[in-house]
């Protein structure tokens, strides 16, 4: 069977498994702090944190066509509630 | 198999598109070769193959897929049941896409001998077939207009009232809840976000009490609410106005 593995399909394997972890992505934008309830498995910090930042890209994308700017902050929790990676994404018009 | 659920799902459906005569009815109750069971990321027809069956889903969810040489994948389509998932393949000499289980499915293989002998033989349920094929285009444009210009809380808000409409076509909402056996990979691959950002919209529609969710049973305690959120127009599903909640 396939799973998803690092952003790629692969054939399933016992190492697939035993390297997931839970991070709790926090979302920040203005004064309000979404805080995740669920989580979600990934393989590592690193893809965490790459799914975060392709996720405030595409936020920061939704909020350009709403505003003229935008500061969206995700903060990365370990299951052990740690603060383990923050990810931001700002946008700023500027007439010169 | 006269009288299968399936067949009386497959039959309702195709109603829908054009009256069935009894001859048409009764080659459908006899035109599934096998009924064949996948499991959860089991490929049903692969891409580059050239089926002699087109295949619908009995049970479960299925959907068009395409893998990248970056080994990512894209969901083109989602079948449930009562949806043909490749009925093209009886025009296609190769499958340009795979089909895969997304959940534990059942699928009834019917032979392209037999959608040739509907072609030759029987004009209304070859005219269903023809239309079911233009619904699943619109729903295909539907999701380009999403994928182009929907902002992301509306794509997921369009698909989760979209999907509200279909499975209470063939039976399988009760009221304005229904089972959606998707996981946040499987929307984020059909609209190319990340399942970070899937999860939080969920969150978000959540939060504006749009779904309610518990495990993989959606609820919409305000369908026009939905609706309106996702800027949800039904008409290319054939399905008029939705019902108040």
């Amino acid at each position: 069977m396939a799973v998803r593995f690092d952003g790629h399909w692969r054939r399933r394997s016992a190492r697939c498994f035993d390297t997931m972890a839970r991070y709790f992505f926090d979302f920040q934008q203005g004064e309000t702090l979404d805080r995740d309830q669920d989580g979600l498995e990934f393989d590592g910090l690193a893809v965490a944190e790459r799914e975060a930042s392709i996720a405030v890209g595409r936020m920061l994308s939704d909020e350009a066509a709403r505003s003229g700017s935008a500061q969206i902050v995700v903060l990365i929790r370990s299951e052990q509630g740690d603060l383990v990676a923050r990810v931001t994404a700002l946008l700023r018009r500027e007439r010169l | 198999m006269p009288g299968k659920p399936f067949i009386v799902q497959l039959t309702r459906k195709l109603e829908r598109h054009a009256p069935l005569l009894e001859a048409d009815k009764s080659f459908l109750a006899g035109c599934i070769d096998q009924v064949v069971a996948y499991d959860r990321g089991e490929t049903i027809i692969a891409e580059g193959s050239s089926p002699s069956v087109s295949c619908f889903v009995v049970e479960g969810f299925a959907a068009r897929t395409k893998e990248l040489a970056d080994g990512t994948r894209q969901i083109m389509a989602f079948h449930i049941p009562g949806d043909f998932c490749d009925l093209h393949s009886f025009l296609l000499a190769v499958m340009d896409h795979s089909v895969e289980a997304l959940s534990p499915c059942r699928v009834a293989k019917v032979s392209h001998a037999k959608i040739e002998e509907i072609v030759k033989t029987l004009p209304n349920l070859t005219k269903a077939l023809w239309r079911d094929m233009g619904a699943d285009a619109a729903i295909h444009r539907q999701w380009m207009v999403s994928m182009g210009r929907r902002s992301s809380y509306e794509q997921i808000a369009h698909l989760l009232c979209e999907m509200l409409l279909r499975l209470r076509a063939v039976g399988l909402a009760t009221g304005n809840t229904y089972e959606l056996p998707l996981t946040q990979q499987d929307l984020g691959d059909a609209f190319g976000l990340s399942t970070v950002h899937v999860n939080r919209m969920l969150q978000a529609l959540r939060r504006g009490n749009l779904i309610v969710t518990k495990g993989k049973q959606l609820y919409i305690p305000d369908v026009r609410a939905l609706a309106e959120a996702a800027a949800f127009d039904a008409t290319y599903l054939g399905a008029g106005l939705l019902p108040s909640a």
